[in-house]
C-alpha cells in the first residue's frame, strides 16, 4: 500500500468530524514566522511575531503545534474544571451547547499527544458511560409522538448521541410492530412520506 | 480565515438539511473553494521556487509552504466530503424512489449529479437483471414474507392505467378501493400511490 494512503484518517470524509476540528481555538504562538501574516485576515504585517495570540481553527493549530511554533488554550468543556464537572454527573451538562460534536472534538485533542489528552479521553469514556443509561431509558420507554420532555433531553444530546437515540427508538419501534403483527402491512417509504408531507404543508401554505 | 469558513459553511448547509433531501448545488462556494485552492497552489510554488532568500529565512518559508499546503488539503477535504455525501443521499433515494426522481429532488441537481444517477440506475438494474440465473430479480421488493395472494389497497392519487402481468388494465383513480394481487402493487404502495387499507 502506498504510504500517503495510510495518513487519510477513516473520518475523512465524515461532516460532523470536519466541523468538529473546524472548531476556534486561541492560539498563542512561540517563536516570530516571517510571511505567515495570511493566516490571520485581522493582522497587517506580513510576518507573525511571537506572543501573538490568534483564532485558528484546531486542525491548523495543530500543525503549529506540532512543530513546537505554538501553544493553545483547550476549548470549553474540555479544561480542567469542567472534566470535574463532567465527572461529578454527566446527565446535567447541555453536550449540544457545548459541541455539538463533543465527543468528535475530544477525540481530536486526545490524538494530540497533549499533556491532558490521557485525562480528556478518559473523561470521554467515563462521560459516555454516564449518559448512555438515560439514553437507553429514554428512547425504549418514549410513545411514539415526541412528548416536550423527551424533546428537551433529546436537545442536551451531542450529535453522536441523538445518533443512538433515534436508533434505538426505531429498533423499539419495530419490535413493538412485532408484537402487535403490524409487520404484514406494507407501508411506502420514509421519504416519499415526508415528501408527501411536505407537498401538503406547501398547500396549506398557499 | 473566512475562505476556511465559508468552506466549512457547504457542509454545515448539508448537514442542517439531514433530514431533507438534497438541498441545491452549492456552485457558488464550490468555484471559490477551487479558486482558493489554486492561488494557494501557485503562492507555494513561487516561495518554493524562490532560491534568492537565505538560509533563515528559508527555515520560516518551508513552514509557510507546509501551512499552505495544509489548508489546501483541508479544503480538498471539505470538497470530497460535500460531494461523497451529496451522492451517498442520491444512492438512497434511487432505493427510495425508483428511477424516476421527483421534480423537488432533480431541480437541485447538476447536469453531472443526474449522469452519475443515470449510471448508477443502468448499473444497479444490470445487477439485478442478473440475479436469479438470468432471470432478474427486484431487490427493492418482497422486503417482508407475503401472507396472501390478494391484497385490499386504495388509491392516493390518480395514477392512470397500470398494466398487470397478466396483461389485464387497471384505471388507477383516487380514493377508489381495489383488490389487487400482492406481487403487483409492492412497488407502487412504496412509491406512495396506493395504500394497504387494513382489515
Amino acid at each position: 500500500m502506498d504510504s500517503s494512503a495510510l495518513t487519510i484518517s477513516h473520518d475523512y470524509l465524515d461532516i460532523d468530524s470536519i466541523i468538529a476540528v473546524n472548531t476556534k481555538v486561541t492560539t498563542k504562538m512561540e517563536s516570530t514566522v516571517c510571511k505567515l501574516g495570511f493566516i490571520d485576515p485581522a493582522c497587517d504585517s506580513e510576518n507573525i511575531v511571537k506572543n501573538t495570540k490568534l483564532e485558528l481553527p484546531i486542525w491548523l493549530t495543530r500543525e503549529l503545534y506540532n512543530d513546537g511554533l505554538a501553544t493553545f488554550e483547550l476549548p470549553k468543556g474540555y479544561n480542567e474544571s469542567f472534566r470535574q464537572v463532567l465527572e461529578a454527573d454527566a446527565n446535567v451538562v447541555d453536550l449540544h451547547r457545548l459541541g455539538p460534536n463533543y465527543y468528535r472534538l475530544g477525540q481530536f485533542l486526545a490524538a494530540l499527544n497533549l499533556p491532558e489528552s490521557t485525562a480528556i479521553a478518559n473523561c470521554l469514556v467515563d462521560t459516555f458511560y454516564q449518559r448512555l443509561r438515560r439514553i437507553m431509558d429514554f428512547s425504549s420507554n418514549s410513545p411514539t409522538s415526541l412528548t416536550p420532555e423527551i424533546g428537551q433531553f433529546v436537545g442536551k444530546l451531542d450529535n453522536e448521541e441523538v445518533k443512538l437515540f433515534e436508533e434505538s427508538r426505531k429498533a423499539m419501534e419495530k419490535f413493538k410492530a412485532w408484537e402487535d403483527r403490524r409487520i404484514e402491512k406494507i407501508l411506502s417509504n420514509e421519504l416519499v412520506t415526508k415528501l408527501r408531507k411536505r407537498k401538503r404543508a406547501a398547500m396549506e401554505l398557499d | 480565515m473566512n475562505f476556511i469558513d465559508r468552506c466549512v459553511s457547504l457542509l454545515k448547509e448539508l448537514s442542517s438539511s439531514k433530514k431533507d433531501f438534497l438541498p441545491v448545488y452549492n456552485n457558488e462556494i464550490v468555484s471559490e473553494c477551487i479558486t482558493t485552492m489554486k492561488r494557494l497552489f501557485e503562492e507555494n510554488q513561487k516561495e518554493a521556487l524562490d532560491t534568492s532568500t537565505d538560509s533563515a529565512s528559508s527555515q520560516d518559508g518551508f513552514i509557510v509552504v507546509k501551512i499552505r499546503h495544509s489548508i489546501l488539503l483541508f479544503i480538498k477535504r471539505c470538497l470530497i466530503a460535500y460531494h461523497h455525501e451529496r451522492l451517498n443521499r442520491l444512492k438512497k433515494l434511487r432505493w427510495e424512489f425508483g428511477s424516476e426522481l421527483p421534480t423537488e429532488v432533480s431541480c437541485n441537481l447538476t447536469p453531472k449529479e443526474i449522469e452519475w444517477f443515470a449510471k448508477y440506475c443502468s448499473n444497479l438494474s444490470d445487477y439485478m437483471g442478473r440475479l436469479n440465473e438470468g432471470r432478474g430479480f427486484d431487490l427493492t421488493l418482497n422486503r417482508t414474507a407475503p401472507k396472501r395472494i390478494f391484497i385490499q389497497v386504495r388509491c392516493l392519487q390518480d395514477h392512470g392505467d397500470h398494466e398487470l402481468e397478466d396483461g389485464t388494465t387497471v384505471c388507477l383513480q383516487k380514493d377508489n378501493l381495489y383488490y389487487l394481487p400482492f406481487s403487483q402493487c409492492e412497488k407502487l404502495i412504496h412509491q406512495g400511490i396506493i395504500e394497504q387499507v387494513s382489515d
